[in-house]
């Protein structure tokens, strides 16, 4: 839709002078931007980017007497009632309190985040609607923003499992070193899947009604059970969920089983193609955003 | 301002643009102000609008053009069938908010927007601050481009005074850098270096509203796009906004400047347009503009027309009985919960707002007939003297904001006391205060024995 070459304070001067060497924004009606065009746009207000993250971290555990420390109890309690209740469930395992406390809190850390991110991905156009429209900027910049402070969190917890697993005895060195490809997929997917809904929910408010019950669902299908628990029928399906590759992957690491690789590929396509769609759509729809919010 | 006027500007805008050759044929104010033109014409343009449009659907859903949207259309629909199932699919009419916009706007000067509820302003400056895009036509600008169509957008109540001042800042477009250059005169401007701290749910509204002004008045673009913020403060902030206002414009800034107190738009503006029913019917000198904008002639009555279940004025009158003015308003609020609070402003020959009523009464609950939806309000006037007068009316309403008629009824006022002055006089001012004379004993025996003295 525009062609800006640059927003940078060098062009500002309070003369006027030289005025025809302003850097010119052309906005045509139907006419879009070109996707490096866009990407230029989105880095050049890099700082909003950061400026909204951070306004998401602070304003979360404003008022709250434990702060921060919510991130941190959180999987720890939830982590505990399921190793108490559930692990008996599940088919075949005998393991111990340790290593079910293990099994859920590496499928808790990286899941909470996820859908902390897409939850707050999903309701962001509605709940920034008075921002986007009273003022211009890129508005990929809002849902990503969201995706990025709920993998702040992520940071944090996963720093409680790694101690777990060294408390334990469960730690490798591996752990540590998965953790950025898994955390890249965790956010490629949740920024894919955050446009999609976020753009959507601006003008179908049902989209905020289903999300939850969706990642409820999900909860019970990746963190509950292990791939292994469901159905063989069912598991080639269950493979194409990037969330179980990341999950799996943690949970193999803190009980030093192998590592399913064509799980972690199949997962990182999946998420890429999250990402690539849920851009595409939300390139499509955002020109007419500020109308239909 | 009728069909005609609109009609001539639809002609000039398909043949193609501009200030310029609109302002040939406005010769009236090149008369006026031969400075700004002088100023303007040299000019290379900062903002270029060619024949710009924006559609709206009226209550529905943009029409998709392509698959992808058909088919998200589809599960939409299907989504939307459980909830509300009641819901007619029709699309209904759609409507132009604006229509073949075409103006350049030179580098440096400062535009006033002026125009009646409803007629584009509001629409025009979302898409030239990029909010929405047009539906038809072309926008150009040239340099950085900041809008400022509320104040403290994005402020939040539970983060500090200098957060709110980086996050507000860098939404307007600002570098941290910047903020970091501008933070101590933003706070000595807002007069809040004492709260910085403190998180803004604790500010008084007056604080709230002075910090976010602050930081959009220390904006450093080349082009600012400003709507209806002097609204807001107490009166010694809102000249200090003024000032403020001023600065930017003389830095040779280019302002686009909507507000609805005119006096501010005469200060302030070099130039200005005037929208009707989304089409430009009229570019030239501000007075110009506000002489067509405003009704020249006297009317004591107006008819408003309004879409059916649409809350507004319907119908204003006004006579005089006496000592006092009688406004009629006949109103349309079929939501009797709404309450619209209403405010008769008064205002001198100029424009020059005189007097209000209190916009905090209730009137609608004072007794009566519970279904009439006609108010009237009896204003004693006496204190003012004979002349020309003009009436705004607004309505403060829960949904809609305020509903704004601004001078929509120009009146003589004939008061016994000072018969036959047509105008009042500039040299008194227009009220007629309740004075009493009285002849004193003498002050002072020894300077009136001198005088004595000396008519001897």
């Amino acid at each position: 839709m525009s062609h800006t070459s640059a927003i940078s304070p060098e062009s500002v001067t309070s003369s006027p002078l030289g005025y025809d060497a302003r850097p010119e924004t052309v906005i045509v009606a139907d006419q879009r931007d070109g996707w490096w065009q866009a990407l230029r746009e989105v880095l050049s207000y890099r700082e909003l980017f950061w400026a909204l993250t951070l306004r998401d971290l602070k304003v979360r555990y404003k008022q709250t007497a434990l702060g921060i420390a919510w991130v941190v109890l959180q999987p720890l309690f939830t982590g505990g009632v399921l190793a108490l209740i559930f692990s008996r469930f599940r088919s075949g395992q005998d393991a111990g309190a340790i290593e079910a406390m293990l099994f859920y809190l590496a499928a808790l850390v990286p899941w909470n985040s996820f859908a902390q991110g897409v939850y707050s991905a999903s309701v962001c156009m509605e709940s920034e609607a008075n921002l986007i429209s009273k003022v211009y900027f890129p508005r990929i910049i809002v849902p990503t923003a969201r995706v990025l402070a709920s993998s702040v969190d992520f940071g944090i917890t996963i720093v409680v499992l790694l101690l777990a697993a060294l408390f334990t005895g469960y730690f490798t060195w591996g752990l540590l070193l998965a953790i950025p490809g898994l955390l890249l997929i965790q956010m490629l997917s949740a920024c894919g899947i955050g446009y999609l809904v976020g753009i959507l929910n601006a003008q179908y408010r049902d989209v905020k009604y289903v999300i939850p019950f969706l990642l409820q669902s999900g909860l019970l299908v990746s963190v509950l059970l292990s791939l292994e628990d469901w159905p063989a029928w069912l598991q080639p399906w269950l493979r194409f969920n990037p969330m179980a590759a990341v999950i799996e992957t943690y949970r193999a690491l803190v009980s030093h089983q192998p590592i399913d690789w064509p799980l972690v590929a199949l997962g990182t396509m999946v998420s890429i193609l999250l990402f690539v769609f849920g851009a595409w759509v939300f390139r499509r729809r955002e020109t007419y955003l500020a109308d239909v919010l | 301002m009728s069909n005609s006027s609109s009609s001539r500007s639809s002609n000039q805008a398909s043949s193609s643009l501009t200030l310029l050759a609109q302002e040939e044929e406005g010769h009236a104010m090149k008369s006026e102000s031969p400075t700004t033109l002088e100023a303007a014409s040299p000019q290379p343009w900062a903002i270029r609008l060619e024949e710009i449009g924006k559609r709206y659907k009226l209550g529905g859903v943009k029409k998709p053009n392509n698959n992808l949207r058909e088919d998200l259309m589809k599960v939409g629909n299907r989504l939307k069938f459980w909830q509300t199932s009641s819901r007619p699919k029709v699309q209904r009419g759609e409507f132009w908010a604006l229509k073949d916009i075409s103006l350049e706007i030179p580098v440096g000067q400062v535009m006033g927007i002026l125009g009646a509820n409803g007629a584009g302003k509001s629409t025009l400056l979302k898409v030239l601050s990029r909010i929405t895009r047009p539906t038809t036509g072309t926008l150009r600008y040239r340099g950085r481009l900041a809008s400022l169509l509320e104040v403290g957008t994005g402020f939040h109540r539970e983060l500090t005074g200098r957060e709110n001042i980086f996050l507000n800042g860098s939404l307007l477009g600002m570098r941290q850098a910047e903020i970091h250059q501008e933070l101590d005169a933003i706070v000595e401007f807002a007069g809040v270096d004492k709260f910085l701290e403190t998180p803004v749910k604790h500010y008084s509204s007056g604080m709230y509203v002075r910090l976010a002004f602050a930081v959009a008045a220390h904006l450093k673009t080349d082009i600012l796009v400003v709507d209806e913020v002097l609204a807001v403060g107490d009166t010694h902030f809102q000249k200090k906004c003024l000032g403020k206002m001023r600065e930017v414009a003389q830095d040779g800034r280019t302002v686009l400047f909507v507000s609805h107190n005119l006096s501010a738009i005469r200060q302030l503006c070099h130039q200005a347009i005037l929208l009707e029913q989304g089409r430009l019917v009229k570019s030239g000198s501000v007075e110009a503009c506000m002489q067509e904008y405003l009704p020249q002639r006297q009317t004591l009555e107006q008819n408003f027309s309004l879409n059916p279940g649409e809350p507004g004025l319907r119908r204003v009158r006004l006579c005089q009985e006496k000592r006092h003015l009688v406004v009629d308003l006949e109103t349309q609020f079929l939501d009797a919960s709404s309450n619209p609070f209403p405010e008769l402003i008064l205002h001198d020959s100029h424009g020059m707002p005189l007097l209000g009523t209190n916009p905090n009464v209730n009137p609608w609950q004072n007794g009566g007939d519970p279904e009439s939806q006609h108010l009237r309000c009896r204003l004693d006037f006496s204190q003012f003297r004979s002349g020309e007068y003009r009436l705004s009316v607004h309505f403060a309403t829960s949904q809609k904001g305020k509903i704004r008629h601004d001078q929509v009824l120009v009146f003589p006022w004939e008061n016994e006391l000072t018969p036959g002055h047509l105008r009042p006089s500039g040299q008194f001012g227009p009220c007629l205060p309740q004075a009493s004379w009285e002849r004193m004993p003498e002050l002072d025996e020894e300077w009136t024995s001198d005088l004595k003295k000396k008519a001897i």
